[in-house]
């Protein structure tokens, strides 16, 4: 079954690390991104531009607007995520505990189903 | 990664909205750095044991005005603040409390206001900058010297200075109406700009710290994109910071020699920034006319776009150019003009272009390398070592001068050898 291990942080907290801290915290997910490769259980990863790049699609009534900013305006917002192959929940919260802690929060959530190229 | 270093970029990324709030509250912006200063230390004893709140900002806010309320209170013997104490003993979750009362509206004015204070017209603009530096990004007085080359005793005097000035008008400003919001907007525009180019524009042997200032800037913009996220100006300034920035690893070489964009090894620019920088830019021209940091992003854009220098759109830079200088005319934009018109005109109708700009030019150094390359294209030897000469005598930058100089031994070996 798929996982998405989705990443929540502040908008821009891991630009206020300084070269060496984000060099150690992108190691962690090169180590994890490596191993799950070898394994053969990684899907996409992305890492998303900061909010002020988004855009809106929403309807309004009986038209279709386009917004400036992203869908919520919350402290912490989603920044990337990971999608992942796991035999169980345990295994995905393993695979999310292997990202950096202490700036951001792991959201492991479960997938329904999974298209496109790969799947 | 440390708690210490998740703390560290927390306290840091909350500063500007924290303090905004608190001197607001306060009116008063020692007083306010005190407490926030306060508020951080705090945090650095607890946020380790009980793990960072859910909102440090908000929980920064409230400890920092609890600090300040209860130093005031020592200072005043027993006058109490009636209002204070109702807030300190409100039941329920203080932090929720304060999430409320720092709110996105509040808050967009607060920030605005903090900024807005710093670029006091009475103050020179570099005062301007460092006045910001301290307040709003909380460099230290030190750092902010390496900056701007300067002693800190005379750096600390000239932020203390600047620092009263603001303060008599921070009590002044209070919640502004649409238009005034607006021109408070462009001036802090302004101010970030000037904070980038002062950084991008620098030295080579200060470049790890102008570089920091680059960083500051952009994080000015982003906090004012974040706060108005619907003003295409601040995504255009947003967007040209980034991808002048975007380049900073390709802008010396190994002897901190400056390269020029057309010698530059694109594949050190950063391709993550451009990209960010050109979404941006497509989302600020599907609004109105565009003003001149969207197209001078615009420009950067055309540049940034092209793998190699051969494949520059010369062309589009032309027009873009034209119309900056419908917008914002000055002699600068039109030497730009000049150099895109020598790609597609020749050196010769550049020269042309630049033949006005003489006298309000003569002591801009660009304009005379800028002349002297031309020159030296179509031969000119002797005047091209008179303009590179004239440059050289108005202080380049270290990396700059040496540049120039390459340019002149190259020029002497050509006369001497037509001589010859």
């Amino acid at each position: 079954m798929h996982y998405s291990i989705l990443i929540y942080a502040v908008d821009g907290i891991f630009e206020r690390l300084t070269e060496e801290q984000q060099e150690a915290a992108l190691q962690k997910h090169r180590d994890l991104q490596a191993k799950l490769t070898e394994e053969g259980r990684l899907g996409a990863v992305a890492k998303l531009m900061a909010t002020s790049a988004a855009m809106t699609v929403r309807s309004q009534g009986q038209s279709v607007v386009v917004l400036d900013g992203p869908f919520a305006e919350t402290k912490e917002q989603l920044l990337g995520f990971y999608v992942v192959e796991c035999d169980s929940i345990e295994d995905a919260i393993e695979a999310a505990k292997q990202l950096p802690q202490g700036i951001a929060a792991m959201e492991v959530r479960p997938i329904a189903w999974l298209g496109g190229p790969g799947s | 990664m440390t708690e210490g270093d998740a703390i560290a970029a927390h306290l840091a990324a909350a500063r500007p909205r924290a303090l905004a709030a608190l001197t607001r509250y306060l009116r008063d912006l020692d007083l306010a750095e005190d407490a926030y200063q306060e508020a951080c230390l705090r945090a650095m004893r607890r946020w380790p044991e009980q793990g960072p709140p859910r909102d440090p900002t908000a929980w920064l806010v409230l400890v920092a005005r609890n600090a300040a309320i209860d130093q005031r209170r020592r200072a005043r013997s027993s006058l109490h603040d009636p209002l204070d104490e109702a807030q300190l003993h409100e039941p329920g979750d203080p932090e929720a409390l304060y999430a409320a009362a720092i709110d996105q509206a509040n808050l967009r004015d607060d920030v605005l206001r903090l900024l807005f204070m710093c670029c006091h017209p009475e103050l020179p603009q570099r005062d301007q900058l460092a006045l910001a530096l301290k307040v709003v990004a909380g460099l230290s007085v030190a750092e902010i010297a390496r900056a701007f080359v300067i002693r800190p005793k005379a750096m600390e005097r000239r932020i203390t200075r600047a620092k009263k000035k603001a303060a008599a008008v921070a009590a002044k400003l209070d919640t502004p109406a649409p238009r005034e919001r607006a021109e408070r907007l462009n001036a802090v525009s302004a101010m970030v700009y000037l904070l980038f180019n002062e950084g991008y524009s620098a030295g080579a042997g200060e470049l790890h710290i102008r570089t920091a200032l680059c960083e500051e800037a952009i994080r000015l913009a982003r906090l004012l994109l974040a706060m108005f996220p619907g003003q295409a100006e601040v995504m255009g300034l947003l967007a040209l910071c980034l991808l002048h920035h975007a380049r900073r690893k390709a802008r010396l070489d190994g002897d901190g020699r400056l390269v020029p964009l057309d010698e530059q090894d694109r594949g050190l620019w950063d391709g993550e920034l451009i990209a960010e920088g050109r979404v941006l830019i497509e989302k600020a021209l599907r609004k109105d006319a565009a003003g001149p940091y969207q197209v001078q992003a615009a420009i950067s854009a055309v540049h940034c776009s092209a793998k190699r220098a051969e494949q520059t759109d010369w062309a589009e830079i032309g027009r873009l150019y034209a119309l900056l200088e419908a917008l914002q005319p000055s002699p600068i934009v039109t030497l730009n003009r000049a150099v895109a018109a020598s790609k597609i005109d020749g050196a010769a109708a550049a020269i042309a272009l630049l033949q006005p700009l003489a006298d309000s030019l003569a002591d801009y150094r660009h304009y005379h390398t800028t002349l002297a390359a031309f020159q030296a294209e179509l031969e000119q030897f002797e005047a091209a070592r008179a303009a590179y000469r004239r440059a050289l005598d108005l202080s380049p930058t270290q990396p700059e001068a040496a540049y120039i100089e390459a340019q002149l031994m190259e020029i002497e070996e050509k006369i001497s050898a037509a001589v010859g």
